[in-house]
């Protein structure tokens, strides 16, 4: 198993399609998982 | 197969009783299939049908297992009318093809049922759960 900063560069990498905790805030984007992890941000945990 | 101890378990079961009927979610920090902190973290949909970690919640947790060395080893979520089996919707939104989903059913509140699953390319395996005795605390 691989660390999740490598875990979520893997499945939200470029190219990666579904919903990623990445918001449309640039506060976000500042300080949050853009900041943080770059373009490649966690996805989204969701489920029914 | 993949193993929880006997405290985070029962933290698992009390989050998906404080939560009903909603369903509950929680991210599982550790190592090598073993829990070692569970991050009970709030559903933004607060629906009894269907979940989404609170995401700048979800954020805050991955960004202390990262801190602390840890993997994301499970995610869980209860259903709480349903048996313990990944949903379609389970299926199609799971994202992380190296964690354990584990999903507790209270549809029979007095006898909670949690089994686990990976969910690989929309393929489901059952993974062996193992509740284990929390280790005794130090000098107890």
């Amino acid at each position: 198993m691989i660390g999740v900063r490598g875990l979520q560069r893997r499945v939200a990498g470029p190219g990666a399609v579904g919903p990623t905790v990445g918001l449309a805030s640039p506060v976000w984007h500042r300080q949050g998982p853009a900041a943080r992890y770059g373009r490649c941000r966690p996805r989204l945990v969701a489920g029914a | 197969m993949f193993a929880i101890d006997q405290q985070s378990y029962d933290v698992l079961v009390e989050h998906a009783r404080a939560e009903y009927p909603n369903e509950a979610c929680a991210l599982l920090g550790g190592h090598d299939h073993t829990v070692a902190k569970v991050y009970a973290l709030p559903n933004a949909e607060a629906s009894p049908t269907f979940y989404v970690v609170e995401p700048k919640a979800q954020l805050r947790a991955m960004n202390e297992m990262d801190d602390r060395g840890m993997e994301l080893v499970g995610i869980f979520h209860s259903h709480t009318f349903t048996e313990a089996y990944p949903s379609r919707t389970d299926v199609d939104l799971a994202s992380y093809p190296d964690a354990t989903y584990l999903i507790l059913s209270l549809a029979n509140p007095e006898a909670p049922q949690l089994r686990g699953f990976t969910i690989r390319d929309g393929k489901v395996d059952e993974v062996e759960i193992r509740v284990a005795p929390s280790p005794d605390p130090v000098g107890g």
